[in-house]
């Protein structure tokens, strides 16, 4: 690999990228501007980026930018923290416990099939409309994932290291931290990250559905009150956010592995 | 059944009467039968036997990996119940580096698992890997060594902690003849220079005949000790010589004794 500047690599990586996407905007801003695409369905392009710039100090939005960004990035939080909680114990349990995982495993793989998003109503009844239900809606989408891709990447867990460790050591936990952790680092990553985006899904379904604050909620105002630069507006902060979120990951996975080389 | 061999210097191990069956499923199966042996400080002690006799279970034991279905193993006077960190290195088939760490980390594996501080440990495990030849590569990463280098850095992963005794299964079975008889002959140097007792498990008669002191000779399934044969060819050996070519022909002849018995 080339070392060089990572954040100037970093920025001719996504230069195609960059200009796909401002490709496919310009478009939509033409179609729009021509008369193609209702001024209701999509702004213009300047109307979007007007919208963005005064999102914070808007009065028209419910609550403020402010909160309903907060409150978004909180119930996530939450919700991903007992995800994690839950899920990597379990998906350890479920490979150490051949009985545990015969019976549970395929119930897993079931529930990940349906659409969760299907029980919302449910919670709904059960939780309220308040944060506690998207908290519950995001664990339940985002936790079969995570289960599913940990469960998967441990047993590509080399049995062989740990023996090997073994010889060395009686410290059960310095073979965990120092040999099975980070040989299996690469797909536990993946499967956090993809946990994440799943709670991140989760959470934002059931604020469009049913919700008085947060993105989600913004997003289907908008939509409904026919306000369809903020409804896009906030559109974009989600896609950010949620790219933000990923590129973290990334940078963290490449760092964690450099970290590894101890001497 | 086993000659008991008794030597001059002291027995650093003693397997007692081993058996081990391993169960699977349904059915039992019988991999050592009655395993005596003893093993004297600073020998060079090898181990051969057809395929699935089981010389790795035998290994295994010693290291404390597996719990005999009967019998104990003492090892440097004290009875073994699980792996001896610093007592006991064993070196695999398998090299197992850990391909996310450098030559020097995997080097120094042992010794950071066994709490040595990073200086320390890199001083030692540069050592070690001068004695097997691999100055130079210490920040390269396994993926970029052959085969035969990869098992050196085992070696010397093993070696860094500096334990009384090395096991060895069938360490060099996966490399081509050239590098098995290069590293044969560095194994050789090693020991001669360090003084270690080498437990060794081969399916290379010309390797058990250059390498020991002495040779086990194991039956069939379930393994049982047929013979232990001495081995006085002088040293330092040379692989071509009619003295280590005499002893691997004796091997082949008891080997084949007890496979057909
Ligand atoms: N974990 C296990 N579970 C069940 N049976 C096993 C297990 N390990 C080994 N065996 C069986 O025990 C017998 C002895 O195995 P072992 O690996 O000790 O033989 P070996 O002499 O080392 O063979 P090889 O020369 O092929 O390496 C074999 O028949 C093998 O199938
Ligand atoms: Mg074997």
């Amino acid at each position: 690999m080339i070392k060089g500047n990572s954040a100037l690599s970093l920025l001719q990586r996504v230069v195609p990228h960059l200009i796909i996407v401002a490709g496919v905007l310009l478009s939509l801003d033409f179609l729009v501007r021509v008369g193609w695409i209702s001024r209701w369905t999509f702004p213009t392009l300047d109307d979007l980026l007007r919208a963005l710039y005064t999102f914070g100090s808007n009065p028209e939005v419910p609550h403020g930018f402010i909160s309903n960004y907060l409150t978004t990035l909180y119930t996530v939080m939450i919700a991903f923290m007992i995800v994690i909680g839950v899920g990597l114990p379990s998906s350890f349990a479920l490979v150490l416990n051949k009985g545990a995982r015969d019976v549970f495993y395929p119930l897993i793989l079931a529930f990940f099939a349906i659409p969760a998003v299907i029980l919302y109503p449910a919670i709904v009844l059960l939780f309220g409309i308040g944060i506690e239900s998207k908290i519950a809606l995001g664990v339940l989408v985002g936790l079969p994932p995570l289960i599913i891709t940990t469960t998967g990447a441990l047993s590509y867990l080399n049995w062989g290291y740990l023996r090997m460790a073994r010889v060395f050591t009686n410290s059960v936990s310095k073979i965990f931290v120092k040999v099975a952790i980070p040989s299996i680092f690469p797909i536990l990553t993946t499967a956090l990250q993809l946990g994440l985006s799943y709670t991140f899904v989760g959470v934002i379904v059931g604020e469009m559905v049913a919700s008085g604050i947060g993105m989600g909620f913004l997003v289907s105002w908008g939509n409904t009150t026919f306000r369809t630069p903020i409804m896009y507006a906030a559109t974009v902060v989600v896609i950010l956010t949620a790219l933000a979120i990923n590129l973290t990951f990334s940078w963290l996975d490449r760092r964690v592995r450099g970290r590894m080389r101890t001497l | 059944m086993s000659s008991l061999e008794t030597r001059s210097g002291w027995s650093v191990i003693r397997v007692e009467g081993i058996s081990h069956s391993y169960s699977i499923a349904n059915s039992v199966i019988d991999a050592l039968s009655d395993v005596s042996l003893e093993v004297s400080q600073g020998e060079f002690f090898t181990i051969i036997g057809p395929s699935g006799c089981g010389k790795s279970t035998l290994l295994n034991i010693m290291a404390g990996l597996i719990k005999p279905t009967k019998g104990t193993v003492i090892v440097a006077g004290k009875k073994v119940n699980g792996p001896q960190p610093g007592t006991i290195s064993y070196v695999f088939q398998n090299p197992l580096l850990l391909p996310w760490r450098t030559v020097i980390d995997n080097v120094g594996l042992g010794l950071e698992l066994s709490g040595v501080k990073k200086e320390k440990r890199r001083e030692v495990a540069m050592e070690y890997l001068k004695l097997v030849g691999l100055s130079g590569f210490e920040n390269m990463y396994p993926s970029e060594l052959s085969g035969g280098m990869q098992q050196r850095v085992a070696i010397a992963r093993a070696l860094a902690v500096n334990p009384e005794i090395l096991l060895m299964d069938e360490p060099f079975g996966a490399l081509d003849e050239q590098t098995r008889l290069m590293l044969g002959e560095d194994l050789s140097r090693i020991w001669m220079h360090s003084k270690k007792t080498v437990v060794f498990v081969t399916h290379s008669l010309a390797e058990a005949a250059f390498l020991s002191t002495r040779v086990a000779v194991m039956s069939a399934r379930p393994g049982r000790i047929i013979d232990v044969v001495d081995i006085d060819v002088e040293r330092p050996r040379d692989p071509e010589s009619e003295g280590v070519q005499k002893v691997r022909r004796e091997l082949w002849l008891k080997l084949k004794r007890g496979i057909g018995k």
